[in-house]
């Protein structure tokens, strides 16, 4: 008898549904990579994840600690280099990456740089990384981040990785190549962006969730598609690889249920 | 033909206050720490150090007092979480930060390692990251006349990488169980006017040069050559050995506050004097723990 999902589950399952079998995934670690392992265990084997430490279509064994982990390179194809990982992107052969954030708007910009003023700032965050990179270039970003009023804002204090900038057409005005957010997925909702307008809108909510709960912990005015759906529920076997297989220590996927 | 391998000590005194400093290794692995150390050792003082993703060694030369000026992509300490000494100097405006994506902050090594004034991406434009960085600039091509971001080569005095091995004369290799991404250490260590590689081992030219394949820098491209064993430790580095998460864990706590990062700095790198000694105090029953091979199950 397994024990209910809980919500981290259910968001690596939802992460894990954005990839498409035979797509270059671009994955860095934390939920995204327990997601990445996820999608190839299940329903698509023919992925090829691509690391930003440059490892290329690995057969992962154990969670890595972080990208610079020895343990990557079980099984990969080719050990090709930070540059060439990055190359891909600029190539446009990546079709989706995810990303975390401090701070996101209504149109997907991202701050993982600095909270409370800039320069000199209240808390000073790691910088881009390789988030910006991703963000510039990927097909599709999937951005995967806790839901309060702190982080969603209509306002970033600092913009590191471009979303859909200020609007319809900013990207192309801008000059930039990859095609910008698709989803959002949070402890509070999955949600997406209005073709038309390019803000952020709900799409999915978890069992026991509610649009108050989304709105409330949202800074901005949020769009609501025109029908809600309901968050797939995390298989049986789902379950089972994420607990006992990919992530039997809880390195990523809290075992706690979330409040 | 010149013998390069050169002492910590002399080896470091060709580093400059104020001098620019690229160094090598990414997030928590195979930064050249014994050479960080020996940095710090010698109170180097308002250096512009510039990598393209870093961790503990630019929190440490930032918490040692040796940093004017950061450029790079990311500071952080990992699943230790932020960088504080990173965090406390740049939220204070005691430090000036250049911000950069992973492509830009590699594409300033690698336009002076190609001999190029710029390279040109796509990747940092409409945000706020060129803002800060005097060396990023739109252009126009002149084929498409598309908008592109112009990235200046930059050429650092100095820079630091760690390797596995070298001969004396150094020619530095990496092993054929090596993590991938030695095209940025090679980009950072060709940009620099004086380049100081620190390796696991001194080896013999002929063991050298019996492999060839694995050379990612010929002597022309060093300066001098200094034999680190664990040099970059608490770092990982490649199939030798993994993280010291213990050493890192402890390192993050000492960073949290200015005293005990004093502390650290007495402890760890001023009492122990050279890499040799560091080392001892590690222990050999740490470095054991650390032994790749019992960690993975490759």
């Amino acid at each position: 008898m397994s024990s209910a999902p809980t919500r981290d589950e259910f968001m690596t399952v939802a992460a894990s549904r954005e990839i498409h079998d035979g797509e270059v995934a671009f994955i860095g670690t934390g939920l995204p990579m327990v997601a990445g392992y996820l999608a190839k265990a299940t329903h698509a084997p023919r992925v090829n994840l691509v690391f930003e430490s440059g490892i290329i279509d690995p057969q992962p064994v154990d969670l890595a600690t972080g990208v610079g982990d020895y343990r990557l390179l079980h099984g990969a194809a080719q050990v090709a280099g930070t540059w060439y990982a990055l190359s891909l992107l600029q190539q446009g052969k990546v079709d989706i990456g995810f990303l975390g954030t401090a701070e996101i708007d209504a149109y997907g910009n991202l701050n993982s740089t600095a909270i409370g003023g800039y320069p000199k700032s209240k808390v000073r965050l790691p910088g881009s990384g390789g988030a910006n990179d991703m963000a510039s270039n990927a097909h599709r970003i999937v951005i995967i981040c806790r839901h309060d009023r702190r982080r969603f804002v209509e306002r970033l204090q600092y913009l590191t990785s471009p979303g859909f900038l200020d609007g319809p057409g900013a990207r192309k005005a801008a000059g930039l190549a990859g095609g910008g957010p698709v989803r959002v997925i949070t402890d509070r909702a999955i949600l997406g962006f209005n073709p038309t307008t390019c803000r952020m809108r709900v799409e999915a909510l978890y069992p026991g969730g509610s649009l108050e709960e989304v709105h409330a912990s949202t800074g901005f005015e949020l769009d609501v598609a025109e029908c809600i759906e309901e968050a797939p529920v995390p298989t049986a076997e789902q379950l089972h690889l994420l607990r006992h297989v990919i992530d039997p220590t809880g390195i990523y996927i809290g075992k706690q249920a979330n409040a | 033909m010149k013998i390069k391998q050169k002492s910590f000590a002399e080896a470091v005194a060709l580093i400059h206050d104020g001098d620019v400093v690229g160094i090598g290794g990414h997030t928590a692995r195979r930064h050249p720490m014994a050479l960080v150390r020996e940095i710090v050792r010698q109170r180097k003082r308002r250096l512009h150090v510039v990598g393209w993703n870093n961790g503990i060694d630019m929190d440490l030369l930032i918490g040692a007092g040796c940093v004017e000026t950061v450029e790079t992509s990311y500071i952080g300490l990992g699943s230790f979480g932020l960088a504080p000494n990173f965090r406390r100097a740049a939220e204070a405006g005691r430090i000036r930060v250049i911000e950069h994506s992973e492509t830009t902050a590699m594409d300033r090594f690698r336009a002076a390692s190609m001999g190029l004034p710029f390279l040109t991406t796509k990747t940092g434009i409409g945000t706020d990251l060129p803002k800060t960085a005097p060396s990023m600039r739109e252009i126009t091509d002149p084929f498409t006349g598309g908008t592109w971001l112009a990235v200046q080569a930059i050429v650092p005095d100095v820079a630091i990488v760690h390797a596995h091995t070298a001969d004396v004369y150094g020619n530095v290799q990496l092993d054929t169980e090596r993590w991938h991404d030695t095209s940025p250490d090679v980009m950072i260590a060709r940009s620099a006017n004086t380049t100081i590689v620190s390796v696991e081992q001194i080896v013999s030219t002929e063991a050298i040069r019996s492999r060839p394949i694995n050379t990612i820098l010929p002597r022309v491209d060093v300066t001098c050559v200094v034999e680190a064993p664990y040099g970059a430790h608490p770092c990982c580095c490649d199939a030798r050995y993994d993280y010291d998460l213990e050493h890192l864990g402890m390192y993050a706590r000492s960073a949290a506050d200015p005293a005990a990062i004093e502390r650290y700095i007495a402890d760890w790198i001023d009492a122990t004097g050279n890499n040799d000694a560091y080392i001892d105090k590690v222990g050999a029953r740490s470095l054991m723990k650390v032994s790749l091979k019992r960690s993975t199950r490759q």
